[in-house]
């Protein structure tokens, strides 16, 4: 098993400038599309998704949505739901992990594997 | 003893026979020639079939049972294509192994749930449902470690008793009806019908019932986690669609699987568990579809589980291609795999988009059928909770999975891509999630009531985009904020824990006991054992008591009962 050292985690804030390790491994398809972990679209990438969810948002100004409830009418109610549900499934991470987490080894048969 | 009408040839008979000639094969090209071939004779004798009914009957006179073992109606129809598809599937997939015991497993696997699909009566489905489980284990075990070979065993424990709990169910049900065809069964039966929900919700993994998904999944081989997703679970999904359509408590139940497993996916280290996690959220949709009960709600639970067969079958195929190079599936030793295996990246990207019912993509049009009989029925809070759950696939099989495997930091690993033959399966899985996602009309056609739901409404497409978006801005914000649950290596505890710790720790305090109370005691009691022994062969025998009031029942009681203790045996081995 490799022991790869990872860089602690990078969060998008903090992505260093990287240079691939091995430049020349990198898989000739996958070369053309290396822009998209360039630093300028990690850190643009934000600001994109949100400007196309207020477009998408926008465009309940121009179209009726017929749904079956009158509360999936409201303008952007999809998206105001979206984030919250997303949002709240994410942060519900942190007290179920503190809850339910113990270490790899916790079953003795699992120490076997790796 | 076989009688066919029509000339019509049930396809799992080939995949069956396939699957026992392979095991006999001892050459690598021929069982793989064989494992392609099979399927494509199935889907021939699928495709010869142009009208519905029972078509094979097996009388079985000595103990007075007809069997109807090849049932091909509008429900058992579009199960059988999607088995084939994924049989096809699988050994493209599998190109590469040679094992000749996974080879042949896995082929019968496959077979005996179709045969499950294609069953007219409640014997020939128990046959065959415990056949999966006994052939689906090897698929586990074939890993080698002792983490899968104790996970193997609990799978194997709770899949029998799942099956003793259909046989048991059965046999109360022929004590009352008279009947063995399995049709409506429904809570109505009883006692009857409540064990053959649990028997099914056991293989259905129902909340507290799920925990041998999430264990042993991850655990199987590469090949077989693939072939695991498939079957099992969707064979299930059929039981419960033909036999419990429009019982309520289903509803309640398929929520809170669509919900449970999301809140554990975020925190999951292990990709594949979070895959298998995906597969329970998944199933609780179409058991909400089930619940309903209305010709939609069930045609959006078949459409639903033909797309999850595909695009999560997709999902297994890539994480087994990323174990495959790097020996691993965890989230914090991954991520910037896009660099090496771009092609892989770019398919699981689609079955990442294909869970999340990206419009052009599968769950559109089939995910979409369920809401809509939700809200047909005026159910406003189980169709938000829906909603939710949606938001929650989007975050652990959409995102989660492709981001931190192919994208997030680099983790500097420099593999190759995958192997040729993963790709081309890959392929044909993602070409499909786009097919059928474009041509929802064929799909459509499929299933089992006539269907003109229009998914691609200009209403419909704008708020899926809306709330795909919106969460997709979640999480990069959230990521940006730091707010995001790293990646971390460890153990998440689940039900199961009940009886691997403390469960643990009582067997074994009281199987001390008992063996010692068994070797003080034995010199006495070996008289009065005989005498009873010979009280339940009287009871039990052909000419005893039980078989008097209904004579199939003492056979199945038997097996029953033969299984009961096969099952203790091996939990005591354990």
């Amino acid at each position: 098993m490799s022991t790869t050292k990872t860089p602690k985690k990078a969060s998008s804030k903090s992505a260093a400038p990287r240079k691939p390790a091995h430049d020349e491994d990198i898989h000739p398809v996958a070369r053309p599309f290396l822009w998209l972990v360039s630093d300028r679209v990690r850190k643009g990438f934000l600001y994109f998704v949100g400007f196309a969810m207020v477009l998408s948002m926008g465009a309940d100004f121009l179209i009726h949505r017929h749904g079956h409830f009158h509360f999936e009418e409201y303008q952007g109610f999809f998206a105001f739901f979206g984030f919250a549900a997303f949002a709240f499934v994410v942060l519900m991470g942190w007290p179920l992990r503190r809850a339910t987490g113990r270490s790899e080894d916790y079953y003795p048969e699992s120490t076997e594997d790796d | 003893m076989t009688e066919l009408l029509g000339n019509a040839i049930n396809p799992a008979w080939v995949i069956l026979a396939a699957g026992l000639l392979i095991a006999a094969l001892p050459w690598h090209h021929a069982r793989k020639s064989v494992m392609l071939l099979a399927p494509v004779l199935a889907l021939y004798f699928w495709l010869r079939m142009n009208a519905f009914g029972d078509f094979a009957h097996m009388d079985i006179d000595t103990i007075g049972i007809s069997l109807t073992t090849f049932r091909f109606d509008g429900l058992s129809r579009i199960w059988g294509l999607i088995f084939i598809i994924a049989a096809f599937l699988n050994a493209i997939y599998a190109l590469h192994e040679r094992d000749r015991l996974q080879d042949s497993m896995s082929v019968l696997y496959g077979g005996a749930a179709m045969a499950a699909v294609f069953a007219g009566d409640l014997i020939t489905l128990f046959v065959f449902w415990e056949i999966t489980a006994f052939t689906s284990v090897f698929l586990i075990w074939r890993t080698g470690t002792a983490a899968a070979r104790n996970a193997g065993i609990r799978y194997l424990v709770m899949h029998i008793a799942s099956g003793v709990l259909l046989l048991a169910g059965a046999v109360l049900l022929h004590a009352q009806t008279g009947s063995w065809a399995f049709e409506h069964i429904g809570l109505e039966a009883g006692l009857a019908g409540w064990l053959i929900l649990i028997g099914f919700g056991v293989k259905a993994a129902f909340p507290l019932l799920h925990s041998w998904l999430q264990d042993a999944y991850p655990k199987a081989t590469i090949t077989g986690a693939v072939v695991l997703s498939a079957f099992t679970t969707k064979m299930a999904i059929y039981a419960l669609a033909r036999g419990y359509a429009g019982t309520e408590i289903l509803i309640y139940v398929g929520v809170i699987m669509a919900l449970f497993p999301v809140f554990f996916a975020v925190i999951e280290n292990d990709l594949r568990r979070v895959l298998s996690f995906s597969i329970n959220n998944q199933l609780g949709f179409m058991v909400v579809g089930i619940g309903v009960g209305t010709s939609l709600g069930i045609n959006g639970a078949a459409a639903h589980a033909f797309a999850d067969v595909l695009f999560k079958g997709l999902l297994f195929m890539s994480m087994g291609a990323v174990l495959y190079r790097t020996g691993t599936t965890k989230a914090s030793e991954l991520g910037g795999l896009f660099r090496s295996m771009p092609i892989t990246a770019f398919f699981c990207l689609i079955g990442a988009g294909a869970i999340s019912a990206f419009p052009f993509l599968s769950a559109f049009v089939t995910k979409a059928l369920i809401l809509a009989a939700v809200a047909d029925e005026g159910h406003w809070i189980i169709w938000l909770a829906l909603v939710f759950a949606s938001a929650g696939v989007l975050e652990h099989a959409g995102i989660k999975i492709p981001y931190f495997s192919f994208f997030a930091h680099d983790s500097g690993r420099r593999v190759k891509e995958a192997p040729w033959n993963m790709l081309l399966a890959m392929g044909i899985a993602a070409f499909l999630s786009v097919f059928i996602g474009v041509n929802h009309r064929w799909l459509y056609a499929l299933l089992p009531y006539a269907n003109n739901y229009e998914p691609y409404t200009l209403g419909h497409i704008v708020g899926q985009m809306q709330l795909l978006l919106a969460a997709i801005f979640a999480f990069a914000l959230l990521m940006r904020l730091g707010w995001y649950p790293s990646e971390k290596r460890m153990t998440i505890l689940d039900v199961d824990w009940f009886w691997r710790k403390p469960g643990k720790a009582i067997g074994q305090w009281a199987y001390a006991i008992i063996a010692r109370l068994w070797a003080h005691s034995m010199r006495g009691l070996s008289t009065s054992f005989r005498s009873i022994s010979t009280m339940l062969a009287i009871f039990l025998s052909p000419n005893g008591g039980i078989s008097r009031s209904f004579p199939a029942g003492a056979l199945a009681g038997w097996a029953a009962a033969f299984l009961t203790l096969a099952l203790m045996a091996v939990y005591m081995a354990n």
